[in-house]
C-alpha cells in the first residue's frame, strides 16, 4: 500500500506544516530543527505507525459494506476513538451505542438520533451514514 | 485588535504557549525552560485503563502543570479559569481579555481546529494555544506547534474550547497579569528540578517514573506469548504513537528536557548539572532508536518474537539511564 499522507518537505514548508524538533547533537549540544530531516533515511517514522491505522479504518470500511458492522464503527476507527471516549462525545450512553453497532438496528434509528452523531464528528447526516 | 505579540514556533503546544505568554512581559524563558522549570517531564505506564483498546501511556505531567508551575515559581501574578458553564460567556471574558491587550491561553481539541490537515484533526483534547486578536469574527491564534500564526472562525474556536469526550477542556482559559522584573530564576530552576527527580524516582508505584518503564519492559517481552499477534503489535503501534505522536512525544520530551539542563548551567554558570545534561541527550537519543526500532518492526511484519525482546531490552537501557541522571541530580542539587 502507498503512504497513506504523502509528505514532501518543500510542499509542507509551504503549506506551514513544518514542525519544531529538539535534538542532541554529536559535539554535546542541542540545537532546535525544523521538519522530519532528522529521521534516518529520509523517512517518517509516523508514516509507518498511520500506515497501520489506515489498513484497520480499511478493514473496518470493508466490514460496514459487508453488512457486519454499523456506519459508527467506520467513523470510530477513522477517528481513532474507543467505545467509551465516543459515546461520551456523541452523547449517548455506551450501551446504546454498542447496540447501535449492529447494522439492523442502525437502519431502523430515529432520524434525530443520526443528527446526533453526525453533529458530534462535524459532518453532514449523509456523511455519515454513506460511507465512501 | 490584534495584540502585538511575537509569536515563537515550539516545539510542544503547553510549555510553548507558557514560554510564549512569559515572554511577552518582557521575561526571556525559552520553551525548554518553561518546560524544565514547570516540571513537564514525566513517565506513566498505566496497563489497566484502556485507551483505545491498548494501555495508557504518558510522558509528560497533566495538561495545566506547566503553566500553573513555572509562572508560580517565577512570581507571576496570573488568572487560570478551569470551567465555564456558558459558551458565550466564555467567548465574551476572551474578548474583553482581547481588547485589554492581554495575549490569553486556551485548551482546546484538535479536532475543531480547521488550519490542521484533516489526519490530524483527532479527539485530543489536550491542546493549547494562545488567543491574540480578533477581527469581524475570526481570531488570531499563535498555534505554538506551527511556524506562522493562524486564523480561526468564532464558531469553530468556540466548538474547540468546548470540545466533548474524555477530558473536554470546558472552556478553559489563562493569562498573565503580571511578571516580576527579576525574578530568583536559581530557585525555580532548582524546584523544577526537585519536583522532576520526584516524579521520577521518588513514588513508590511500579506503574509511574523510571519504575513505569521498567514494568512496561518487562511486560512488552510477555506481549507476544500472551496476546494474539495482531493485538501485540497493536499495543506497539499504540506505544509508538504516543511516544511520537506531532513529534512532541517521549524522545522529543527527552530532548527539550535535556536542553533545559544545558540552558540552565549556561545561565547559572554551574557546571553541577553538565553531565546529567549530556546523559539526558544520550538516552533521548535511545528512546528515539527505540520508537524507530518498533516503528520499523511495525512496518515490516516481521514474524519474530525476539523483537519485543530486543525492544524491551532498548527500555530497560532507557530507564537505567534515567535512573542514573535523576539519582544523580538528586545528590548535586539539595
Amino acid at each position: 500500500m502507498d503512504k497513506p499522507f504523502s509528505y514532501d518537505q518543500e510542499k509542507a514548508k509551504a503549506e506551514n506544516l513544518t514542525e519544531l524538533l529538539f535534538t542532541y547533537e554529536k559535539d554535546g549540544n542541542y540545537a532546535k530543527r525544523v521538519g522530519y530531516d532528522y529521521f534516518p533515511e529520509g523517512e517518517m517514522l509516523y508514516y509507518d505507525v498511520w500506515r497501520m491505522f489506515r489498513e484497520r479504518f480499511e478493514t473496518a470500511k470493508k466490514m460496514v459494506l459487508n453488512g457486519e458492522r454499523s456506519p459508527i464503527w467506520y467513523h470510530m476507527e477513522k477517528n481513532l476513538i474507543d467505545l467509551s471516549n465516543f459515546a461520551k462525545l456523541v452523547g449517548i450512553a455506551s450501551w446504546r451505542v454498542k447496540r447501535h453497532l449492529n447494522p439492523k438496528i442502525f437502519s431502523r434509528l430515529n432520524p434525530r438520533i443520526y443528527k446526533k452523531y453526525a453533529d458530534a464528528l462535524d459532518i453532514s447526516v449523509e456523511e455519515f451514514i454513506n460511507i465512501k | 485588535m490584534i495584540i502585538d505579540f511575537k509569536h515563537n514556533h515550539s516545539g510542544h503546544c503547553e510549555s510553548g504557549a507558557t514560554s510564549n505568554l512569559i515572554r511577552h512581559y518582557g521575561l526571556e524563558i525559552s520553551e525548554p525552560m518553561a518546560f524544565g522549570i514547570g516540571g513537564g517531564l514525566f513517565f506513566v505506564y498505566l496497563p489497566f485503563i484502556k485507551a483505545q483498546e491498548a494501555p495508557m501511556f504518558a510522558f509528560r505531567t497533566i495538561a495545566g502543570k506547566i503553566f500553573r508551575n513555572t509562572t508560580g515559581r517565577l512570581g507571576a501574578d496570573t488568572v487560570m479559569i478551569k470551567k465555564y458553564k456558558d459558551p458565550v460567556k466564555a467567548m465574551d471574558e476572551l474578548d474583553r481579555n482581547i481588547e485589554k491587550g492581554i495575549p490569553t491561553g486556551v485548551q482546546v481539541g484538535t479536532f475543531h481546529l480547521r488550519y490542521f490537515p484533516p489526519e490530524y484533526r483527532l479527539h485530543f483534547n489536550f491542546h493549547n494555544v494562545v488567543v491574540f486578536g480578533r477581527e469581524n469574527g475570526v481570531y488570531h491564534i499563535g498555534e505554538p506547534v506551527r511556524e506562522k500564526t493562524q486564523l480561526l472562525l468564532k464558531e469553530d474556536l468556540q466548538k474547540a474550547r468546548f470540545a466533548r469526550g474524555a477530558f473536554g477542556p470546558h472552556g478553559k482559559m489563562y493569562y498573565i497579569r503580571s511578571v516580576p522584573k527579576n525574578p530568583d530564576i536559581k530557585k525555580a530552576i532548582f524546584s523544577g528540578i526537585h519536583e522532576t527527580i520526584k516524579n521520577m524516582i521518588g513514588i513508590p508505584v511500579p506503574f509511574v517514573g523510571v519504575r513505569g518503564m521498567k514494568k512496561l519492559a518487562k511486560d512488552m517481552k510477555k506481549w507476544p506469548a500472551k496476546l494474539p499477534e495482531e493485538k501485540a503489535r497493536f499495543y506497539l503501534t499504540q506505544f509508538v504513537r504516543s511516544s511520537e505522536e506531532f513529534g512532541t512525544g517521549g524522545a522529543a520530551f527527552r530532548y527539550i528536557y535535556g536542553a533545559f539542563l544545558k540552558e540552565s548551567i549556561e545561565l547559572l554558570k554551574n557546571d553541577q548539572l553538565l553531565e546529567a545534561s549530556n546523559r539526558m541527550g544520550e538516552t533521548a537519543s535511545l528512546w528515539r532508536e527505540l520508537s524507530y526500532r518498533s516503528a520499523r518492526f511495525i512496518k515490516n511484519r516481521e514474524e519474530s518474537h525476539d523483537n519485543y525482546s530486543i525492544l524491551s531490552e532498548i527500555l530497560l537501557e532507557c530507564a537505567a539511564g534515567e535512573e542514573r541522571i535523576f539519582k544523580g541530580l538528586a545528590k548535586k542539587i539539595k
